[in-house]
């Protein structure tokens, strides 16, 4: 019991520290003020100076989402214009049902109309269906006065977008000569806004948990300690993680990690500064670009917290099998992880952004499966049996 | 927006709910191939066969505080349509403490005609006993029987038959049904049985019939299964080293004929009745003893244990990742799944997913039915129509047997060489009163310290 109270103690300490919140160092919320330090080292899409008309010739167009907000942010940086006062209009295109027409039904498109004034810039958007039909407007003073830069947001619910549901969307001017950004396809991207817990909240939580693993361990009611212990123990971590300094620093790296070896794979893709995870892929053959978003279940972490839960728990094994199947455990899951990644991005660049669902859900997924199958054999199943051998065997 | 939901479900599903589904998929990929090789065997089993000649036979029945059903059990020896001459009967009592003797004897005046005989040892132990049996047996065919178990009129001579027509058949398993009145009974413990039944029906309407016909079967029943004389008598016989000494049996017996080509099967004709189980604490048991029983037997029979590679392509292995491996991962994501809610999924999604992965099992366990419910004959056809609807909870049913085997997989690795296993419910119910006797304790003295 002092054996495991300590333990709990010193993993306590250490879960306290990796779920730091990442604060800065991933990037403050997006908040619509008509500043834009919010902005800096985002995911964004830049366009060059001189294609369009000198009011809407666009510079980049920036998107990103707040945790447990369900909007999408959106930010446009238009090329200084001469007539630094001077406003435009200009439309975001949504393909909501994600299959290269913008035209359908349940497709929209936000009119965004920007005005420079003295104290901040007014931005008016006004969502439309495909056909015409106004849907909603929202305005607000989220511009610069100098005309340069805008921002707004347009709620998920509106556009008819559920969490993590690809989309595909861009920007236009309005009337000839107008700017267009992308030149040519547009930008797809499945946007998740994450829900983060109240750490203390969390801290309580797991206080409850452990008192009752620590009880049910002490009366050897071991099918209820390893599910109680198992599955507690995934869910507390992911919600300690969410947002955390760990996930930051996870989802960065690999991020950093899947960069630099489709680089050796010759395909090109774009990271951030204050955007962790997120890959930013040119498809030639679209000619169109997919926002690639590593988040707490594509970073690994999410089945690392399950595997580790699993086997912490397992009242087989001693603490030494149990630490050395964990090290081995995490370097494998973070292996079979980089693999599904690389070769998910591998599969669209080569397949095209409408192999996506395939290259996610069959390549990604069904390879990641099994390894992770072939790991628990390893980990669980063999070690199992031959322990069972044993005292079986003995008599 | 309709389409757009549906997609989002579907895609949320295969992605989310690949954890869950991968089971469901092992499952399909051997129901196909059920289906596939039932369909050619079928063929196969109307080929009829008449016997030349009636051989002798022994039916083994070890008694164990079996005073309730041993009539019962030896009536429907009594009545079978093999020449009652040619059957003799061994009851083997291990450590009686009850009057099963009296029903023995009682059972012996009213039938003379029968040869039966009465062995006693003094301390319990099925595996003892069912061994005195196989050494005292005379018959050119042993077949053991529990003594809560009762046959159905033709069961021994369709095993004699089917002996007889297979050369090669070693050793075989019959058909167990569960004896339950259906349709009658509304309480839990009858929508229970309700499951039990469908369960069997289709454990030997299809599983064992594919075992059968691809020579792999898994168990030989220890409540019905019968042997050829010489063949059992050069094998180790029943061990009791686990907890699942038919299946450890099994496994032996088939290296034994492993180089002779001999086959280990199951007579779908052969019937036996089984008692429904009685409670749900009965169930867990049961099913936290084939669980373990069956880690353990594969445990042993291994040489060395393989690769995960090599274990796909054995069926002991497929077994295993179904069965062990598969398991830990589904227990994580069952929870987890309505978890997704908390991480930021939409809740009608979450819900939707969890539906649809429900209509799967159910779109399986329905197809099980329906193709076990026509291997059966017309009057027990007619019955299970009576309770069709049943296949609703199945995939219910089912998820309960997956947690009473996950139990199995832990208390197996902490509990050692026990047969006796404790319901984790009532033990968790033991610690509240516990706790909760403590807790009023501690406020009376803290009462009586004020007072």
């Amino acid at each position: 019991m002092k054996r495991l109270f300590r333990l709990g103690v010193y993993l306590g300490f250490i879960v306290w520290v990796l779920s730091w919140p990442a604060g800065a160092r991933a990037g403050q919320g997006f908040v619509l003020d008509g500043a834009f330090d919010d902005w800096q080292g985002r995911a964004h899409l830049a366009d060059g100076r001189g294609d369009g008309r000198e009011d809407a010739d666009f510079k980049a167009l920036a998107w990103g989402t707040n945790e447990n907000e369900r909007r999408l942010y959106f930010m446009v940086e238009r090329q200084l214009p001469a007539a630094a006062g001077r406003g435009c209009t200009c439309r975001l295109y949504f393909d909501v049902d994600c299959n290269g027409s913008y035209d359908n039904s349940v497709d929209k498109y936000a009119e965004v109309t920007y005005r420079p004034v003295a104290g901040g810039g007014r931005v008016a958007v006004e969502l439309y269906s495909a056909s015409g039909h106004l849907l909603a407007v929202y305005r607000g003073r989220w511009g610069e006065a100098g005309g340069r830069r805008f921002e707004f947001a347009v709620p998920m619910n509106k556009l008819g977008i559920y969490p993590a549901q690809p989309v595909r969307f861009y920007l236009s001017g309005i009337g000839a000569g107008a700017d267009r950004l992308p030149d040519r396809g547009d930008n797809q991207w499945a946007p998740f806004p994450g829900t983060v817990k109240s750490k203390t909240g969390v801290a309580a939580v797991c206080f409850v948990w452990l008192a009752v693993a620590a009880i049910l361990r002490r009366h050897r009611i071991w099918p209820f300690y390893y599910i109680w212990g198992a599955v507690g123990f995934t869910f507390i971590m992911v919600l300690f993680f969410q947002g955390s300094l760990l996930e930051y620093q996870v989802e960065y790296r690999t991020g950093m990690i899947v960069h630099r070896l489709l680089r050796c794979l010759d395909i090109v893709t774009y990271v951030f500064d204050k955007a962790p995870g997120t890959l930013l892929v040119l498809i030639k053959m679209d000619e169109s670009w997919t926002t690639i978003d590593i988040d707490i279940e594509s970073s690994g972490l999410l089945e690392l917290c399950i595997f580790l839960g699993l086997v912490l728990f397992y009242p087989a094994y001693r603490p030494a099998s149990k630490l050395l199947f964990s090290l081995a455990g995490v370097a494998s899951v973070y292996l079979f992880n980089l693999l599904r990644l690389v070769l998910v991005v591998v599969a669209i660049y080569c397949g095209g952004r409408n192999m996506s669902f395939i290259a996610h859900t069959l390549f990604g997924r069904l390879v990641f499966f099994v390894l992770i199958v072939v790991l628990y054999w390893y980990v669980f199943t063999r070690p199992s049996l031959k322990k069972v051998r044993e005292y079986v065997g003995s008599g | 927006m309709a389409e757009i939901f549906w997609e989002r479900v579907l895609d949320f599903m295969l992605f989310w709910g690949i954890w869950l589904l991968a089971p469901l998929l092992v499952d399909i990929s051997t129901a196909v191939s059920y289906f596939v090789t039932l369909f050619m065997y079928l063929r196969k089993e109307d080929e009829g066969f008449t016997l030349s000649h009636y051989p002798y036979v022994t039916v083994l029945v070890p008694v164990y505080n079996s005073a309730e059903t041993l009539y019962k059990c030896l009536q429907s020896i009594r009545d079978q349509s093999y020449p009652s001459a040619l059957i003799q009967v061994i009851c083997v009592n291990n450590g009686s403490r009850d009057n099963s003797f009296e029903v023995f004897q009682r059972f012996q005046y009213a039938h003379p005609e029968l040869p039966l005989m009465w062995a006693s040892l003094d301390r319990p132990g099925k595996s003892e006993a069912l061994n005195v049996g196989l050494y005292s047996g005379q018959g050119s065919y042993l077949i053991n029987v529990d003594a809560d178990t009762w046959l159905d009129k033709d069961a021994v001579l369709q095993v004699v038959r089917t002996f007889e027509s297979n050369p090669s058949l070693v050793a075989a398993t019959g058909s167990i049904r569960v004896d339950k009145v259906l349709g009658k009974g509304f309480r839990f413990i009858d929508l229970l049985n309700y499951c039990e039944v469908v369960e069997y029906l289709i454990a030997f309407g299809i599983g064992r019939r594919y075992q059968n016909l691809t020579n792999t079967l898994f168990t030989l029943s220890g409540a019905f299964s019968a042997f050829r004389r010489d063949t059992i008598l050069q094998s180790f016989l029943y061990q009791n080293r686990t907890v699942s000494e038919d299946t450890d049996l099994t496994f032996h017996l088939r290296q034994i004929v492993k180089k002779k080509q001999g086959r280990i099967g199951c007579i779908s004709k052969a019937i036996a009745y089984v008692e429904p189980i009685e409670s749900l604490a009965r169930l867990y048991s049961q099913r936290v003893r084939w669980q373990r029983g069956e880690i353990e037997v594969l445990a042993m029979h291994y040489g060395r244990v393989p690769g995960a590679l090599k274990a796909l392509f054995q069926f002991t292995g497929r077994i295993l990742i179904s069965d062990h491996t598969l398991a830990f991962l589904r227990l994580s994501w069952t929870f987890l799944i309505p978890f997704l809610y908390f991480l930021g999924y939409s809740l009608p999604t979450v819900v939707a997913a969890i539906f649809g992965l429900f209509i799967c099992y159910l779109l399986l366990d329905g197809l099980y039915f329906l193709v076990a419910y026509t291997s059966v004959d017309e009057p027990y056809q007619k019955e299970l129509q009576k309770i069709w609807w049943v296949v609703f909870l199945l995939p219910g049913y089912r998820f309960l047997t997956y947690w009473f085997r996950l139990a199995g997989i832990i208390v197996g690795m902490t509990q050692p060489k026990s047969w006796s296993v404790e319901n984790p419910v009532k033990q968790l119910g033991d610690l509240l009163r516990f706790y909760k006797k403590g807790l009023v304790k501690g406020v009376f003295r803290k009462q009586w310290r004020e007072f």
